[in-house]
């Protein structure tokens, strides 16, 4: 196929604007899956994603369309995330790209990952085709919600595709906007091979297949490649493209995007974001964007069961393979004993990687409650890096302490202002600035702590505006913060995976509200259990699990004992999903008590 | 050779609160026909003659004068050398002619299900009676002839406080009789108190009060054989002995269950089914392990604990052998070894429950 009539493009939007299902309709306009085979959201292959319904991986696929100038045209549709802590995911399908088909709700109108997606993609030079989508809803407001992109963006909308990518209305003009919009790619087929590496994952009989978009050049089965940031060479065994199943060929073209393999079975080769080129004409340089995604929450992972200890660490590499930016090295708790610390992009990512361990290699997790990075000044002047509050300094040593801050974008209707403003500033906010959307719509800027935001701070902007606002929010800077390391003794025993770092004017309310929680977490044992809260040695919070006085069936005759067994089984296997630490037996939750605390 | 049945009566006049038994409303053409099935039932199961009978309910006497005779009769072979024949009732059903018909055919135990003689706790249970029925009645049941008679206790209610449990303690002993036993609430998912989302007393309360009740009623003259039944002078339950030493018996009518060597059999709970196919029993088979565990579940529940001989005797190991790890790790503090029984401790018996998780 002639390289101008190939389009490379992903579609952005923020969550549930419907971009997968534009996809799928796209998918079934260009007859690239046949209706039968149709299953709703088809990039989305995960269970989890089908299940959330997100789109956590992205998938790239080709297809054909026939213009009404007449012409067929190839298309590569790059899925993307629409979560605020997969960003990086969309940053880097975008790279693969010369366009970009922004999906807005013409109910919802402009939210902050629509901003934030806008902002990714002009970052890439991309076009961007704006795409109202939604019209059939009864309160849809397609004209105001123009006029918002363009007063707040600044895309024209004049001739923007009205579609419902439900029922199928308008999609066609999508497509033609694509072909007419967006350019068509510009590499010179000619040069030296530059492949960009933009997702990856691992085949236990294949090895990696690394997914390219080849921006220069053209690669062939048998081609001897270089990978330029690893150096690591190998020869290709094949290539293909997915339409979404995989299709083979034999040579990938300049402006394509599709797939190679080559036998690569260390998986620490290949980086996502790397550049591919030829052994014998190598490119002068690689294609820039490889940027790495640092994780901004960490938190401890630990197999109930320790024999699992290497299970967990195949599937932490396994999972790595496609999802650059976790991260994670093996880690001793001596409560828990051996696990790994592992790095994430936000607090729903950590969440599905947890679940996928759970889910797909069947291995029972313990999570320790979620940290970020903090700098730690000592009194001798070096700084070092804390992700574990178990190994925060003494307080004798440290001189301070430096936490990370975002800058928070909230979106959210005039009517709900007052309670943001309250919730940021209750949690550590620092109020930057305010702007009129329109008409019923403020945007709302704040500095806030990292570690406030991660913690329940989503959830709780949503329960104040009637799940109303949405939020987007980058990595500002670090500032100075009186921290400290709050350890919670059971049994008087410090239990290492318990401590949490926190404000110093909030530890007192937060070490109460924990050894709360904790007592109510914590089943009664046969000896009463002392639950505290300390910073340095200070008990600042205790309470009590009283022991278990009376625990013996009321009555048992002939015929109870049907009953009565089962009732002890099943409290047997809860006992299976605890972690005795000590000669306390703690359950699963317990570890994450201090998300799920009541704040009022 | 099995020696003992239990025979379900699943009829009440009303419904108490905290039961999910299998129990229907009287009705008196419902209890004709299920009187038809089980009397059918009591002649082909039962083989030989009994040494303990138990009707138990429901109510056995919410059943009409009339057909109370019917059941009674069709008992009558099984009960020709009966040792221990009980029949629970309620008390304000109690009378005269039903006493003296229980009499005429064998019955000399009567469990009275008192549950409490505080008038307000008796009205959130749903229960009909008074505290001077129950004393009008339990005198009657000695002039008529019975004169082994338990009653029935229950603590850990819903606004129940240790001075009127005390109170309920002081009035039971007053009676005339020889035998208690003492429930603590629980809440089952399908009685009233389920449904009203009432929630089980805190076990702190609830140990108060056992306590209390075990030092009283040892003052008393009642000394506790299991954990929830005194008997005064070694009168001891006969029939219920059975399920705790683990010994077989027949489970006759809807609702009742049974054990056999080979396992255990609950039979239909549902009456309708009851009555147009039977007792169409549900099996479950035991292994010797699962044997085991249940000789244990049931055996540490009595005073005396469990015969380490006629254990092995039974299964050809030895218990201790058996379930090293377990009694090791409760040995001394929650279970003893003594004069060859494996019994739990003063403090054990509190918590048997969390001890028996480590023998599954």
């Amino acid at each position: 196929m002639d390289q101008s009539h190939i389009r490379n493009f992903s579609i952005i939007a923020h969550i549930d604007h419907g971009k997968s299902t534009l996809a799928d309709r796209i998918l079934e306009l260009t007859k690239t899956v046949e209706k039968r085979e149709m299953k709703a959201q088809i990039l989305d292959s995960m269970d989890l994603e089908q299940e959330r319904g997100i789109t956590i991986k992205l998938n790239a696929v080709q297809l054909r369309y026939q213009a009404k100038n007449g012409e067929e045209y190839l298309f590569h549709l790059i899925d993307t995330p629409g979560h605020v802590d997969f960003s990086y995911e969309v940053s880097r399908s975008l790279a693969a790209c010369e366009g970009a088909v922004l999906v807005v709700d013409a109910a919802q109108g402009v939210e902050a990952q629509t901003l934030a997606n806008v902002y990714l993609a002009l970052d890439n030079d991309l076009e961007i085709v704006p795409v109202i989508n939604k019209i059939d809803l009864p309160s849809a407001q397609p004209d105001v919600v123009k006029k918002e992109i363009e007063d707040i963006i600044g895309l024209d909308c004049s001739d923007a595709p009205m579609i419902s990518a439900k029922t199928g209305l308008h999609v066609e003009e999508v497509l033609e906007a694509i072909v007419h919009k967006i350019p068509a790619p510009k590499g010179d087929i000619d040069a030296p091979l530059q492949a960009l590496v933009f997702d990856s994952l691992y085949d236990s009989y294949r090895g990696v297949i690394a997914f390219v978009s080849i921006k220069q050049g053209s690669i062939s089965v048998g081609d001897r490649i270089r990978f330029m940031a690893s150096k690591a060479e190998y020869e290709v065994l094949e290539v293909g493209i997915r339409n979404p199943k995989e299709v083979k060929h034999q040579t990938l073209h300049c402006g394509e995007v599709g797939w190679i393999t080559a036998a690569i079975k260390d998986i620490g080769d290949v980086h996502v974001g790397d550049t591919i080129t030829l052994v014998d004409n190598p490119a002068k340089e690689a294609l820039p964007g490889y940027r790495k995604m640092n994780p901004m929450v960490y938190c401890g992972l630990y197999p109930i069961d320790n024999a699992k200890y290497n299970d967990l660490r195949d599937a932490l590499e396994k999972l790595k393979l496609n999802d650059a930016s976790l991260q994670f090295e093996p880690e001793t708790s001596q409560a828990l004993g051996f696990g790994f610390r592992c790095g994430f992009l936000g607090l729903l990512h950590m969440d599905v990687v947890q679940e996928r361990i759970e889910r797909e290699y069947n291995i029972n997790l313990i999570a320790t409650s979620p940290s970020v990075i903090y700098h730690v000044y000592l009194t001798d002047g070096t700084m070092i890096q804390v992700d574990n509050p178990a190994f925060l300094p003494e307080p004798q040593k440290t001189d301070h302490i430096e936490e990370p801050y975002v800058t928070a974008q909230i979106i959210v209707p005039n009517d709900y202002v007052g309670a943001v403003m309250e919730l940021c500033q209750k949690k550590r906010g620092i109020y930057q600035d305010m702007q009129v959307i329109d008409d019923h719509r403020m945007n709302i800027v704040y500095e806030m702590p990292l570690a406030e935001i991660i913690f329940d701070f989503f959830d709780r902007l949503k329960s104040c505006t009637k799940g109303y606002a949405s939020l987007d929010y980058e990595l500002s800077e670090y500032k100075e913060s009186n921290l400290v390391k709050m350890d919670i003794l059971l049994n008087g025993e410090i239990v290492d995976a318990l401590s949490i770092i926190v404000h110093r004017d909030f530890a007192y309310h937060r070490g109460n509200q924990m050894t709360q929680k904790l007592k109510e977490l914590i089943p009664k044992h046969q000896f009463e259990i002392p639950v505290q809260a300390a910073i340095g040695g200070k008990i600042i919070a205790r309470t009590n699990i009283k022991s278990l006085r009376k625990n013996v069936l009321a009555k048992c005759y002939g015929g109870d004992i049907s009953r009565k067994k089962k009732l002890l089984e099943k409290q047997k296997e809860g006992k299976k999903r605890m972690k005795s630490v000590g000669s306390v037996e703690i359950p699963q939750e317990a570890f994450m008590a201090v998300l799920s605390m009541d704040d009022e | 050779m099995t020696k003992s049945a239990y025979i379900h009566v699943p009829f009440c006049k009303s419904i108490c609160s905290y039961c999910d038994f299998t129990r229907w409303s009287y009705q008196d053409e419902l209890a004709r026909q299920w009187l038809l099935r089980i009397c059918q039932d009591i002649h082909t199961e039962i083989k030989d003659s009994l040494d303990t009978i138990y009707i138990g309910g429901g109510t056995p006497n919410a059943l009409s004068i009339e057909q109370l005779e019917v059941l009674l009769a069709a008992l009558d072979p099984a009960a020709k050398n009966v040792k221990e024949y009980t029949m629970e009732a309620n008390p304000e059903l109690l009378n005269a002619e039903c006493i003296a018909q229980c009499v005429r055919h064998g019955v000399n135990r009567i469990s009275l299900g008192v549950q409490s003689f505080q008038k307000d706790l008796l009205q959130l249970m749903n229960r009909k009676h008074d505290a001077r029925d129950i004393f009008e009645k339990v005198n009657l049941l000695h002039e008529s002839g019975i004169h082994n008679i338990s009653v029935d206790l229950m603590y850990g209610l819903p606004g129940q406080t240790v001075e009127k449990w005390k109170e309920d303690l002081q009035q039971a002993v007053q009676l005339p009789i020889n035998h208690i036993s003492l429930y603590s609430l629980t809440i089952e998912e399908n009685s009233v108190f389920g449904k009203q989302g009432i929630q089980k007393a805190d076990d702190e309360l609830e140990y108060q009060m056992y306590a209390e009740a075990i030092a009283f009623l040892e003052k008393h003259g009642f000394h506790q054989y299991e954990i929830a039944n005194f008997a005064k002078n070694n009168t001891c339950s006969m029939h219920n002995l059975t399920y705790w030493h683990y010994e077989d018996f027949y489970g006759i009518g809807c609702g009742a269950s049974g054990k056999t060597e080979k396992g255990r059999y609950d039979n239909t709970r549902d009456l309708k089914h009851y009555l147009q196919y039977g007792a169409d029993p549900s099996w479950t088979l035991l292994d010797a392990k699962e044997q085991m565990f249940e000789t244990i579940m049931m055996g540490l529940r009595l005073k005396e604990g469990i015969d380490l001989c006629s254990f092995e005797k039974r299964y050809r190991v030895s218990l201790l052998e058996q379930f090293h790890d377990a009694i090791m790790k409760h040995i001394e503090k929650n279970l003893v070894v003594q004069e060859g029984h494996l019994k739990t401790t003063e403090e054990g018996k509190f918590i048997l429950h969390d001890i028996l998780i480590d023998f599954l």
